[in-house]
């Protein structure tokens, strides 16, 4: 580890979360792609092109985590929307069981390192 | 340059960035980025910066051509080979007839037959609409193509040539049936090929999308 390196640790850990982030947005509602995406866009430092973010969903949908469905739109062409699915529910809780243990942890040891001498 | 011009030059960019993604995703990808871009094309329309400078940021903020393709590469799902069940499978269902046949007579070619089609059915690699082919094109693959063109074409020529002459063409009757059923045979024999083919570059396709594939999410 040397200085300078959390930046790069950091954007590994962004890249390894993101599709768990996709997965929540989608957590008991249907959204569109443009929708999501500019949404987790807009998120500060999420992703650095919105066009990035497609490649992940199309992934997301051939493992089976989300499904697509196409519905007519009153402003354009139609919209292609994606939900969870079962399995990408169940990838979900599995996630957020162990991302809010592993985030107390880092927290506790960030703010109290120094006091939790044996 | 125009607001189609503009896009058109980006979807040319991504395109040609795209250009060493396998087929498949390369098209959604460019259906994707073409879908943003008439959504927001379409919101722009809307509102009141409507405009090249609205396209301009909403493809600024789609990234570089060259990094979605990055990010598709990462994201890629390799091609799987086909595995030696879906192998034994192909080679039975095309083989296994002739080489029963061969070494058994007609029930080593249903042994060869029934081992292939069982196989396919065991694989999970294939549609059902692909395992209903590969059983009907041919049943027993070669073995029925020449069984098809042994039996009925010698005897069709022999009674065809008696209608014209007498018996003494039924003699002559196997070789123009010889040049009839070479080229009758290739022909016959593409649909067994073709089949394999087929099924070989299916066993290879990703995962359907209904199908959850139990592996890491990150990558």
């Amino acid at each position: 580890m040397v200085a300078g390196d959390a930046t790069n640790q950091i954007a590994q850990m962004r890249r390894g979360v993101l599709p768990y982030c996709v997965l929540a947005m989608l957590r008991g509602t249907e959204r569109y792609g443009f929708e999501l995406v500019r949404a987790l866009g807009s998120m500060h430092g999420m992703v650095t092109g919105e066009g990035t973010i497609y490649p992940l969903l199309a992934r997301l949908r051939r493992q089976g985590l989300v499904g697509t469905t196409w519905q007519e739109s009153d402003t354009g062409p139609p919209r292609r929307y994606y939900r969870l699915t079962k399995t990408g529910e169940i990838a979900l809780t599995e996630f957020t069981a162990a991302w809010t243990q592993l985030r107390d942890s880092v927290d506790d040891l960030l703010a109290n390192g120094d006091e939790r001498r044996p | 340059m125009t607001d189609d011009r503009l896009v058109a030059a980006y979807l040319r960019r991504l395109r040609r960035a795209a250009r060493k993604l396998p087929r498949a995703q390369r098209q959604e990808l460019i259906e994707h980025i073409t879908e943003y871009i008439a959504e927001s094309r379409a919101a722009g329309a809307s509102s009141a910066e409507a405009g090249p400078a609205e396209l301009r940021n909403a493809l600024e903020r789609l990234g570089e051509p060259r990094d979605i393709v990055a990010a598709a590469r990462g994201h890629q799902v390799p091609a799987r080979r086909p595995g030696g069940l879906e192998i034994a499978a192909v080679l039975l269902l095309l083989l296994g007839g002739v080489a029963g046949l061969i070494l058994l007579g007609i029930p080593g070619l249903l042994i060869g037959l029934g081992i292939g089609v069982v196989l396919m059915w065991v694989s999970r690699r294939w549609s059902w609409p692909d395992k209903l082919l590969g059983t009907l094109v041919f049943p027993g693959g070669l073995a029925a193509v020449l069984l098809i063109v042994s039996l009925p074409v010698s005897a069709q020529v022999c009674g065809g040539s008696s209608t014209s002459g007498g018996a003494t063409d039924c003699t002559g009757g196997s070789v123009p049936s010889l040049w009839l059923s070479i080229p009758l045979t290739l022909a016959l024999a593409i649909g067994p090929i073709a089949v394999a083919i087929r099924l070989l570059t299916r066993a290879r396709r990703l995962p359907d999308p209904g199908e959850p594939v139990v592996t890491g999410l990150a990558g």
